[in-house]
C-alpha cells in the first residue's frame, strides 16, 4: 500500500508540468503526506511564491503613467478650442492604454492558466488511484461511481481550463478592443452580460455535479456495506473454525489501507489548496488593481478607458467562477474519497 | 516665471493700444494682433516642449517606453493644430482653419503609426492564432 501512495506521487510529478507544482508535490513526498512538517514546508513554499506573484506588475507602472499623462492633458484642454483635436488626444490615449493592459493580461490570465492545467494533470495521475484505493476497501460500487464522478470532473476541468476559458478570454477581451476602436463604451454591457449567464451556467453545472455525486455516493456505500457483511457471513458460514477470524483479519488490514488512504487525500488536498490560492489571490489583486486603474480613468475623463478597465475585470471575473468551479469539484471528489470508508471495515 | 509675466504683460498692452489703431486702421490692426498672438503662440509652443520634456523625465519615460513619448507627440501636435486653426478662424479665414484642422488629423494619425501597429499586431495575435 505505502508503495501504491509513492508510486501516486512520483507519477503526479512527472505528469504535472510547472515548476511550482512540481516543487510542491517533491515537498509533499519528502513529509510522506504527513504531520505538522507538511503543513510548515507547504506553508512556506507558497508564502514565498505568493511573495513573487503579489508583486506590482510592470503594465501597472505603464498604465499609470498614461493615465497621468490624461489627467495632466485635462488640464490644458480649455486652452484646445477644437473638440476634434482633444478627442483625437482621448482616443489615442485610451488605444495605448489598451494595447498595454490587454498584452498583460492575457499573460496573467495565461499564468493562472498554467497552474489549472497543473491541478487537472494531477487529477489525471490521483483517478486510477483513488480507483484503487475505494476498490481495495470493498467499496466496489462507490469505486465505479467515483471514477465515473473524477472522470466526468476531469473531462470537465480539461474543457474549461484548455478550450472554453481561453475562447471566453479572448471574446471579452476582443469585444473590449473593438469597443475601443469605434470609441464607445457601450460593448462593457454586452460583456457583462456574457459574464451574468456564464456565472449562471457555472454554478448550475456545479449544482448539478454535486446533487449527482452525492446521491450515487450514499447509494454506492449502502450497496458496498451491504455486500461486504453478506460476504462475511457467507465466509464466516462456509469456513468451520478460521471462518469467524476473516473478517477480523479484514477489519485489521483495512486500518493500513485507512492510513495510505488518508496521506494520499490529504496530500491532494494540500496540493489542490496550494496550487489553487495563488491562483485565487492573483486574479483579487489583479482585479483590484483594475478596479483602481478604472477609477483612475473616470478621474481623467476617459469613459472608454474606463469601460476597457470594467471588461477586463469581467475577464478577472470569469476566469475566478470557472477555475472556482474546478478547485469545488476536485475538493469534493477528494473530499468522497477520504469520506469513503473501507467497506469490509464496517 | 518672469518670461510668463513678460509675455502676459505685452499682450494686455498690445491689447490695449490696438484699441486706438483699430478705429482707424482696421487692417492693420488685424495684422498686428496676428503678430501679436502668433508671438505668444511661439513662446507657449517653446514652453509645450518643456512640459513634454518635465513628463517624459518625471514619469521615467526613455524612448518607446509603453509609446507614451507618441502621446506626448500626439498632444503636441494637437495644441499646435488648435492654436494655428483658431488664429486663422480670428483673421476670418475658416477654410484656412479647416484645412489646418484636417492636416492636424492626418498628422495625429501618423503620428500614433506606432500604437496602431502595437494594437494589431496584438490583435493579430490574439485573434489569430
Amino acid at each position: 500500500m505505502e508503495h501504491t501512495y509513492s508510486d501516486f506521487m512520483r507519477d503526479a510529478s512527472q505528469s504535472v508540468n510547472g515548476e511550482y507544482a512540481k516543487r510542491l508535490i517533491e515537498t509533499i513526498r519528502k513529509t510522506d503526506g504527513q504531520g505538522s512538517d507538511l503543513f510548515s514546508s507547504v506553508g512556506s513554499l507558497v508564502q514565498s511564491g505568493l511573495g513573487e506573484l503579489l508583486q506590482m506588475p510592470d503594465w501597472v507602472g505603464s498604465a499609470a503613467a498614461i493615465l497621468l499623462f490624461a489627467l495632466l492633458f485635462r488640464l490644458l484642454r480649455g486652452a484646445v478650442k477644437s473638440i476634434g483635436a482633444y478627442r483625437a488626444v482621448d482616443y489615442f490615449t485610451n488605444l495605448l492604454l489598451a494595447a498595454v493592459v490587454i498584452r498583460a493580461v492575457l499573460e496573467t490570465l495565461n499564468d493562472c492558466a498554467a497552474y489549472m492545467q497543473d491541478i487537472s494533470l494531477f487529477f489525471g495521475a490521483l483517478a486510477p488511484v483513488i480507483g484503487l484505493l475505494t476498490a481495495s476497501g470493498g467499496n466496489v460500487a462507490a469505486a465505479g461511481t467515483g471514477s465515473l464522478a473524477l472522470s466526468v470532473f476531469l473531462a470537465v476541468a480539461e474543457w474549461v481550463v484548455n478550450r472554453f476559458a481561453p475562447i471566453v478570454f479572448v471574446l471579452i477581451l476582443g469585444l473590449s478592443l473593438i469597443g475601443l476602436a469605434a470609441g464607445t463604451s457601450t460593448t462593457l454591457s454586452l460583456v457583462k452580460g456574457v459574464r451574468n449567464l456564464l456565472f449562471g451556467a457555472f454554478s448550475f453545472v456545479t449544482a448539478i455535479f454535486f446533487i449527482v455525486v452525492g446521491c450515487q455516493n450514499v447509494a454506492a456505500a449502502n450497496t458496498d456495506t451491504i455486500g461486504a457483511r453478506t460476504l462475511r457471513l457467507l465466509v464466516s458460514n462456509a469456513v468451520p473454525i478460521v471462518g469467524g477470524t476473516i473478517g477480523d483479519t479484514l477489519k485489521l488490514v483495512s486500518g493500513s489501507l485507512v492510513t495510505v488512504k488518508n496521506a494520499t487525500g490529504l496530500s491532494s488536498v494540500v496540493f489542490l489548496l496550494a496550487m489553487y490560492c495563488p491562483v485565487l489571490l492573483k486574479l483579487w489583486f489583479s482585479g483590484l488593481l483594475l478596479s483602481l486603474l478604472g477609477f483612475l480613468s473616470e478621474c481623467a475623463e476617459l469613459e472608454n478607458g474606463k469601460s476597457l478597465f470594467g471588461q477586463v475585470k469581467c475577464a478577472f471575473d470569469f476566469a475566478l467562477a470557472a477555475y472556482t468551479s474546478v478547485f469545488v469539484m476536485g475538493m469534493l471528489n477528494i473530499g468522497l474519497f477520504i469520506g469513503c470508508l473501507p467497506a469490509v471495515a464496517t | 516665471m518672469t518670461d510668463f509675466t513678460s509675455v502676459c504683460a505685452l499682450a494686455a498692452i498690445a491689447s490695449a493700444l490696438l484699441l486706438p489703431i483699430a478705429k482707424r486702421e482696421k487692417e492693420l490692426a488685424s495684422v498686428i494682433s496676428a503678430l501679436l498672438y502668433l508671438s505668444v503662440f511661439a513662446y507657449a509652443a517653446l514652453r509645450l516642449g518643456e512640459l513634454i520634456g518635465v513628463l517624459q523625465s518625471s514619469l521615467g519615460i526613455s524612448e518607446g517606453t509603453a509609446h507614451i513619448d507618441v502621446l506626448l507627440k500626439i498632444a503636441g501636435v494637437s495644441l499646435l493644430t488648435s492654436a494655428a486653426a483658431t488664429l486663422c478662424e480670428e483673421n476670418g479665414q475658416r477654410a484656412a482653419a479647416r484645412a489646418v484642422e484636417l492636416l492636424g488629423a492626418v498628422e495625429t494619425v501618423l503620428c500614433a503609426k506606432p500604437i496602431l501597429d502595437d494594437l494589431f499586431s496584438l490583435a493579430e495575435r490574439t485573434f489569430l492564432r
